[in-house]
Order: C-alpha cells, then sequence, then structure tokens
C-alpha cells in the first residue's frame, strides 16, 4: 500500500470515528453532560481564595488600626519600693509640718 | 475587590451570597467549553480501549474530575495534553486491573522484546472474534472492529496521532512512554489497519 492508500485508509478511519462520536445517544450524551457538571461544580473556586484574602487583609487591618488608634499607655506604675520611699518622705514632711510654719511665720516677722 | 462585572450569587445549603468574580465565570466557562469539546471523542477512545460503555463513562468521568480538581487553574491551552494524559492514566489502570482477571495471558511477561510493555502485547479481551467479523459489511464496522482488535497501546497510539492530531511528543507524554515507543506503536498500528481493512481500501 502506497502513501496515497494510506492516506485514504486514515481519512476514512477518522471521518468514522468522527461519525460515531456525533451519533452517540441521548442517554450516552446526558450522562456525559452529568458528569461535566460534576467536575466543574469540583474545580476549586477562585471567590474561596478571595474570601480567604479579605480575612486575611480585614485582620491586617485592623490589627494595624488597634495599633496606631489605641490610646498612649498609662505611664508606669511605681514599684513597691517607690511608694514605700514616697510614704516614707510624706511622713517626715507631716513630722517637720510643725517647723514649716514656725519657719514661714519667722520669716514674715523678720 | 469587587469591580464592575462582579455579582453577587446564592450558592451553598445556607444561601450565603458569595462573591463570584467574572474573571472566575470566564475560566469555568472556559473549561466547560473545553470538556463538552472533548467529551465525545474521549468517550469513544475509552470506549474502544475497554470494549464497554460503561466502564468508559466512568473513566471519562474520573478524567474530567481529576482535570478540573487539580488542573483547572492552569493555562487552558495545557488542558488538552493533561487531559489525555489523565485519560490514558485512568485505561491504563483500566487494563491493568483488567490483566489480573486475564492472568493466564501472563507467559506474555516473559517476552523480553526492547522496551516494549508486555501490556502493549495484550489483544483486547473485548474485541470481536472472527467469526463474529464475517456479518459486519459495512466499513463503518469493519474501522470499528479493526480498531478493536488493535493491542490497547497501539490503538491509543494511533488514536491519539490520527484522531486527536497529538505529534509524537505529545503522544509520548499522554501515553508516559518514548517518543520511540510511540512511533513503534503507530507503526505497528497502520501496519495491522492495512492489513485489517485492506478488502475495504486496497
Amino acid at each position: 500500500m502506497n502513501d496515497e492508500h494510506e492516506t485514504r485508509l486514515l481519512r476514512a478511519v477518522r471521518a468514522e470515528l468522527d461519525r460515531s462520536a456525533a451519533d452517540l445517544d441521548e442517554l450516552t450524551l446526558a450522562r456525559l453532560r452529568a458528569a461535566r457538571r460534576h467536575a466543574l461544580a469540583a474545580r476549586p473556586r477562585r471567590h474561596w481564595l478571595l474570601a480567604g484574602g479579605l480575612a486575611a487583609g480585614a485582620l491586617a487591618a485592623g490589627l494595624a488600626a488597634f495599633l496606631l488608634l489605641a490610646p498612649p499607655a498609662a505611664p508606669p506604675v511605681p514599684g513597691l519600693e517607690q511608694i514605700d520611699l514616697l510614704s516614707a518622705a510624706d511622713l517626715d514632711l507631716y513630722k517637720d509640718l510643725e517647723f514649716y510654719h514656725w519657719l514661714a511665720d519667722d520669716r514674715d516677722a523678720g | 475587590m469587587p469591580v464592575a462585572g462582579d455579582r453577587i450569587e446564592f450558592r451553598s445549603v445556607v444561601k450565603w451570597p458569595v462573591l463570584v468574580r467574572e474573571d472566575d465565570l470566564e475560566s469555568r466557562q472556559a473549561l466547560e467549553r473545553f470538556l463538552a469539546g472533548s467529551e465525545r471523542r474521549a468517550l469513544r477512545m475509552a470506549e474502544l480501549a475497554t470494549g464497554s460503555r460503561e466502564e468508559a463513562l466512568d473513566i471519562v468521568q474520573e478524567a474530567m474530575l481529576a482535570l478540573a480538581r487539580r488542573y483547572a487553574g492552569h493555562d487552558p491551552a495545557e488542558w488538552g495534553p493533561l487531559f489525555h494524559r489523565i485519560l490514558q492514566h485512568r485505561i491504563r489502570d483500566w487494563y491493568r486491573r483488567s490483566r489480573v482477571r486475564y492472568r493466564w495471558l501472563a507467559w506474555l511477561a516473559t517476552d523480553n522484546d526492547s522496551d516494549e510493555d508486555p501490556l502493549a502485547t495484550l489483544p483486547d479481551p473485548q474485541a470481536p472474534r472472527p467469526e463474529d467479523r464475517l456479518g459486519q459489511e459495512r466499513a463503518g464496522a469493519a474501522i470499528e472492529s479493526a480498531l478493536r482488535r488493535l493491542p490497547w497501546r497501539q490503538q491509543q497510539a494511533f488514536l491519539l496521532r490520527v484522531w486527536e492530531g497529538l505529534d509524537v511528543r505529545a503522544t509520548a507524554a499522554a501515553m508516559g512512554c518514548s517518543e520511540g515507543s510511540v512511533k513503534t506503536h503507530y507503526s505497528r498500528a497502520v501496519h495491522a489497519l492495512r492489513a485489517l481493512l485492506g478488502d475495504h481500501w486496497p
């Protein structure tokens, strides 16, 4: 068989295959459509990725807003030692309060 | 962010509104067009390989599902080779399962001829018997019969090359074998078809 015959043979085979694919019965076509729909429904959807991205973005924005807009932190609470010192100084002041009054009166009198 | 053309659809059981992007819809439509344009030929290829429409439908459905799940986001130009590769894998899996049922042909595995896959020499268990062919006068039936009589590796190489129009390289990628094997399978298929169909196309 030469090339021309082979070409004719291949063309005939291709035509027969095309015909057989075109002539599928309606039940088979319906099952193919159902299989296609099933496959399309199973494909990963971009909107889930979009929702995830939006959620992550919102979280990051919220965190940034919190850090930027939160009120300034209160001054550090003095330690117990400092409280004791201050208390001691206050007590001395109260003890010497009579002396300070006398000093002031004496300065006014002088 | 939503852009012009986006729309709100109600999906899922709880009917939450879901933002569906326009490009996602286009991607879905493109995949649907591809599958719709490929499914009939895929079914016929699987049917010729298995000899069963039911088996072929299962194989095609699995191939569609695998393509959509794993490769829907790929360049649509890649879908064709990927789909054929998946389809060929599914057909090969089917043949391997069938081989268990035809253990009496195990002696073929002792044939160490070159790199040829022993499966390639398995005759189609669904092929019509020679006496059945006597009643097949129509050329179409003769072609169908001849294709079914081909060993499946030859059959698939022939179909991918002649019907799907894949080149040797793409056929090798789809079949998971070397380009040399594709050439061998194809050449043997054409030779066998010439012998089987010589009466119809002298």
